[in-house]
């Protein structure tokens, strides 16, 4: 049986947290491959360069808030004007370490978002969101 | 929020509730303007029926002219109109008795007739008439003054003052002329060989003044709050009227009697201006009073007493003028110095408040962020532990387990500093019942308190209003506080109970636990203090201090007192009248 994801892409300016969140992934044997940016600008490149066709285009993006030179929301802007068959099939996750009211508010305003995800990601919290919203992968 | 009860913001009892006269100044104007149609009728009655009392009262004494009795007539029918607020008729009125005057003074300054003084009758009465029929040249100018007075319109300061001024002089125009009468001084009311003021005339024209000055005042009152400002009006009134009241004093007294020195009550009266400085000019004004009158005034002493107590009337004038101006300049500087330490009041917690705000920024930025290392330590730990289960010994996960215990430790140091950075923040006042609070924090402590065997006394507790999650958290610290810091083989026993004053909620939890050295009670509050080894009591030492911090929220105070026995006992206030400013 392959397994239900065939990409999943980190964005953290903290490569050891990429590190621990690649293992979790790999972990959970839910997805073939996963890749990790600690820029949030190279990531953005990865996404403009890869169309649906080139099967590069990952399903699930983790995206942390705080980041040196583009932050996440900055990502989310640039990422918006992306063609649609370049955005992730299509889901978009904010990476947090506690919920700021003040972010739960901004984020609420973007539809691209499809919700926060609490930092540590582990093999069981990405099963919980595989279940939640992508049963039909 | 206060609501007021109706009647205060009803605009129609407004206007006649918010000013009280001793005097009720319409009814003075209504009737003063009656009193000078009727001086005018009768006067002209007077003159038609050949009637010598009314136009003259004794025959030694100068007539009142036709012309004077109609502009009495005319004066007093515009202050009528004034007063009922017909404001076109009164200024019409009024510039028609105006033109009388003006006419009659061109006629004397450029010496020709115009054919006004006998336009309407011949005069067969002349005494002391320097040109039969022509009204005296101080009659005609209160005519033009009386018109002025009528004339100026608008509720500015500026309009009010002048209306208030003009109407004095009408006052003290009659009113020299009349104490000329009362002294035998005929200078007062008769202006060299020229035609002399009647004595009904200067009664007439103290009525008048009296008449304006209470219409004016009047409505100058109706604007109550520019009382005040008004204030410097009122001033310059009195004095003018007192100028020229020992003005017309001095001229009826022989040069050499002191009456100069009186002037000094006029510049006294500057004591009651706002503006700085004006003192300086009510003495030049009374200097050159005292000029003239030195002038003016009958002969009397030798010349050189005279100079004398001219001189140092002037002298005291402008002593009083000078120290009236170093009391008026020290309030001012009072009242600057008071305006600029509000601002600096201002400026100051503006500057804390911007400062509060940035460190609870910083705490709440540094404390996330500190979150981040700590949980990819542990993480990596994690991990560390899966890949190398195998080849760890008993000493190397030991080790482990001590790193990860001081980042959970350092983990939970951070998050309760991050909770205290948000007690009050973006919360609001509610109505809180406190016994529900407690109930709640029972329920969460339900476990606590069961495996510690503990009991709980709760008195019925107020409904107070307040910040719900942050006295939540309160009163479950100081409950957490009580059960954990038990002694051994004593179980825990926790009482709560209220009481107030008039301006305050009191509340006091009671323990039977180890209890707190007297000399800590103050330590205990501060953020991370802790008084007993981790081995021993676990916890953050944050608890107490977050207590105080919402205690404070809440406008009160919290202390600690060992109980009698042993234990202790935490006792804190909160406002009752608690808003949401602080």
């Amino acid at each position: 049986m392959s397994k239900p994801l065939d990409l999943i892409m980190l964005i953290d300016d903290d490569e050891y947290t990429n590190f621990i969140h690649e293992r979790a992934v790999e972990k959970s044997g839910l997805c073939e491959k996963v890749i990790s940016f600690d820029k949030a600008k190279e990531a953005l490149t990865y996404l403009q360069e890869h169309s649906e066709k080139a099967a590069g285009v990952p399903q699930l993006i983790f995206l942390d808030i705080n980041m040196p030179v583009m932050n996440g929301w900055q990502f989310i802007e640039e990422y918006k004007r992306l063609p649609p068959e370049r955005k992730a099939k299509r889901l978009l996750f904010m990476l947090t370490t506690s919920l700021n009211p003040d972010d739960e508010a901004r984020a609420k305003e973007i539809g691209e978002m499809a919700g926060f995800f609490r930092k540590p990601l582990t093999p069981d919290g990405l099963k919980g969101i595989v279940d939640q919203y992508l049963k039909d992968f | 929020m206060t609501i007021f009860p109706k009647a205060q913001i009803d605009p129609t009892t407004k206007m006649s509730s918010s000013y009280k006269t001793i005097v009720p100044l319409k009814p003075v104007a209504l009737s003063t303007s009656i009193v000078l149609i009727v001086l005018g009728v009768l006067v002209i009655l007077g003159w038609l029926a050949k009637i010598p009392a009314l136009v003259q009262i004794h025959h030694s004494f100068v007539p009142m002219q036709f012309n004077t009795a109609l502009g009495f007539l005319l004066v007093g029918a515009a202050l009528l109109n004034v007063v009922l607020e017909n404001r076109k008729l009164a200024t019409g009125l009024a510039i028609v008795a105006g033109l009388v005057g003006m006419i009659t003074l061109i006629q004397y300054i450029f010496n020709v007739d115009l054919g006004l003084d006998e336009f309407f009758m011949k005069h067969d009465i002349t005494t002391k008439t320097s040109h039969p029929g022509r009204m005296a040249p101080n009659t005609a100018l209160s005519f033009l003054t009386c018109a002025i007075a009528v004339g100026i319109t608008g509720k500015t300061e500026v309009a009010i003052r002048m209306k208030v001024l003009v109407s004095a002089m009408v006052f003290a125009l009659g009113f020299i002329a009349f104490t000329g009468y009362l002294l035998g001084v005929e200078s007062t009311y008769g202006w060299g060989n020229l035609t002399r003021m009647a004595l009904h005339t200067s009664l007439g024209f103290l009525v008048a003044g009296i008449g304006f000055s209470a219409v004016y005042w009047n409505s100058a009152l109706e604007l109550i709050d520019q009382v005040r400002r008004n204030r410097n009006a009122w001033t310059d009134g009195y004095a003018v009227v007192l100028t020229l009241m020992v003005f017309s004093a001095d001229l009826s007294m022989p040069l050499g009697i002191a009456t100069g020195i009186m002037y000094v009550i006029v510049v006294l009266i500057a004591f009651n201006l706002t503006r700085r400085g004006q003192s300086y000019w009510y003495a030049t004004v009374v200097t050159a009073f005292i000029a003239l009158g030195y002038q003016l005034s009958p002969e009397g002493a030798e010349s050189w007493i005279v100079m004398v107590n001219r001189g140092m009337s002037v002298i005291v004038v402008w002593i009083v003028a000078t120290l009236i101006n170093r009391v008026k300049q020290s309030e001012a500087d009072i009242l600057e110095a008071n305006a600029s330490l509000e601002a600096r009041v201002a400026e100051r917690t503006e500057t804390l408040q911007e400062m509060n705000a940035e460190m609870s920024r910083i705490v709440y930025v540094t404390s996330h962020d500190l979150q981040e290392p700590l949980r990819t330590t542990k993480g990596v730990v994690d991990i560390f532990i899966e890949d190398f289960q195998d080849k760890l010994d008993e000493t190397s996960e030991r080790y482990l387990h001590m790193i990860t215990s001081s980042v959970d430790r350092m983990s939970a140091l951070v998050s309760s500093l991050l909770d205290y950075s948000r007690i009050g923040q973006k919360k609001v006042i509610t109505e809180v019942d406190l016994n529900e609070v407690v109930a709640g924090v029972q329920e969460s402590l339900a476990a606590s308190i069961e495996m510690g065997n503990a009991t709980i006394n709760v008195a019925d507790l107020p409904t107070i209003r307040g910040f719900e999650s942050d006295l939540g958290l309160l009163f479950q610290n100081l409950i957490g506080n009580a059960i954990k810091f038990r002694r051994p083989d004593i179980d825990p026993v926790v009482t709560i109970s209220s009481s107030e004053n008039s301006e305050y909620w009191k509340f006091e939890v009671c323990d039977n636990g180890i209890g707190i050295e007297v000399e800590n009670r103050e330590e205990i509050f501060k953020i991370f203090t802790r008084l007993h080894l981790k081995k021993e009591f676990e916890g953050t030492g944050i608890g107490l201090a977050h207590c105080k911090k919402i205690v404070e929220l809440h406008n009160g105070e919290i202390s600690m007192v060992p109980a009698t026995t042993f234990g202790s006992i935490f006792k804190f206030t909160i406002l009752k009248k608690l808003t949401s400013d602080e």
